[in-house]
């Protein structure tokens, strides 16, 4: 099944581009792996990069770097790589995941929720894996930044809609919302926040010093 | 861009010629097209001439290693040579990793569903894509160069230009509908 909720598109041209920091860029290029669509996007956002090459200028080379060069070609063809033996079942996943989704250094948040962190950018953005057991509520937040959610596994609601693997949805400040995985799976999502988010329930404000320790 | 420039076409057989020979000649033709163009995208950048100089090297050097993977189905030369330059700058310059859906492969493939291209019909489409940048009003295609040439994220760019992020995104949805970059996803 396609996705039916994608990044935004400038999102996309910032990773064809190459200005996207890491952690969103895990998260579009994990997107990517469900979504053809997108796909066709990046594809054409990187035709405009070769395009733009061309355009430039051409800066003056020293006159002792050609032959410099030459001497460092030698024979040797880099093999074609490998195929890929996935520890994930997502390809940009595995270079974070080395011993698999099990291997994540997950921490328990409540009964119902475990989450490992991925990845933190310096520009502030943390990556992360939550697990959310079927059927059951995650605790309410609300967001100071950006928050983007994609689905692994599983499928969730939050009373706006229901998205399920590969869907990608963002949430910002307007948003204070309460996400419940539905029935039928548990639900793993890798979630992109720009800054700390804030447990809004009743409950969940007894976790946010915990978070401010642990992000 | 002048009318002398080389054709997809002709870059993708001296590839060939590097992948089939190890044509030392081929090579040479790259290096005089293409590494002052390189250079000048390292510069934009932020880094020193001489960085940029060796930059430029190990771009060039893994066209020569890689030579034998390039399919001109899947994309023009200069689109192959973008993605190779984009990966080192973020590798070298940002020293992050570059998630990617084949972590081996620089650049995407065109989906099966979508026939590739004929080399002319690519030649085609670059030239139109070209001279859509040149049309963009200055305000759009200025948004597009920092992307693409400073890899300023919009949040950068919105910084720079000190304007509010939502003209900056919108200004840039205008300029991606005007190039046809996204085939409409946003829902």
């Amino acid at each position: 099944m396609k996705p039916h909720h994608h990044p935004h598109d400038e999102l996309l041209m910032e990773y064809a581009a190459g200005a996207l920091d890491e952690s969103h860029s895990l998260l579009v290029a994990t997107h990517l792996s469900f979504c053809p669509v997108c796909r066709e996007s990046v594809r054409r956002m990187e035709k405009c990069g070769g395009v733009l090459l061309e355009a430039l200028d051409p800066a003056r080379m020293s006159a002792a770097t050609k032959s410099a060069l030459m001497d460092r070609l030698d024979d040797a063809a880099e093999p074609a790589p490998a195929a890929r033996i996935g520890t994930t079942p997502f390809a940009p996943l595995d270079a974070y995941l080395p011993g698999g989704l099990d291997s994540a250094r997950w921490r328990r948040l409540g009964r119902s929720m475990r989450y490992a962190p991925l990845h933190s950018a310096r520009n502030g953005a943390d990556a992360q894996l939550i697990h959310v057991k079927a059927g059951c509520r995650t605790i309410r937040h609300s967001h100071q930044g950006s928050e983007w959610t994609l689905v692994l596994t599983g499928a969730f609601e939050d009373g706006i809609g229901r998205y399920h693997a590969g869907d990608a949805i963002h949430a910002d400040g307007d948003i204070d919302h309460n996400p419940t995985a539905l029935p039928d799976a548990d639900c793993i999502c890798l979630v992109v926040i720009d800054s700390p988010i804030r447990l809004t329930g009743p409950v969940g404000r007894l976790f946010n010093p915990l978070l401010a320790a642990g992000f | 861009m002048t009318s002398n420039d080389p054709t997809p076409q002709y870059c993708a057989g001296l590839v060939r010629r590097i992948a089939a020979h190890r044509d030392r000649d081929a090579f040479s033709e790259i290096f005089d097209l293409f590494a002052g163009r390189l250079k000048a995208y390292y510069l934009r950048l932020g880094t020193s001439p001489a960085d940029a100089e060796e930059l430029v090297q190990e771009t060039l050097v893994a066209v020569w290693r890689r030579a034998g993977q390039f399919d001109p189905a899947k994309a023009g030369f200069t689109t192959w040579l973008f993605t190779i330059a984009r990966n080192r700058s973020i590798d070298r310059i940002r020293r992050e990793r570059r998630p990617a859906l084949d972590p081996e492969e620089p650049m995407l493939r065109p989906e099966p569903e979508t026939a590739p291209d004929s080399a002319y019909e690519q030649e085609q489409a670059a030239v139109k894509l070209r001279s859509a940048i040149d049309d963009l009003p200055p305000e759009q295609s200025e948004l597009i160069r920092l992307a693409y040439y400073e890899e300023l994220a919009h949040s950068a760019i919105a910084e720079r230009l000190d304007l509010p992020i939502g003209t900056v995104k919108s200004r840039i949805r205008l300029a991606m509908q005007k190039l046809r970059l996204t085939i409409g996803t946003d829902a």
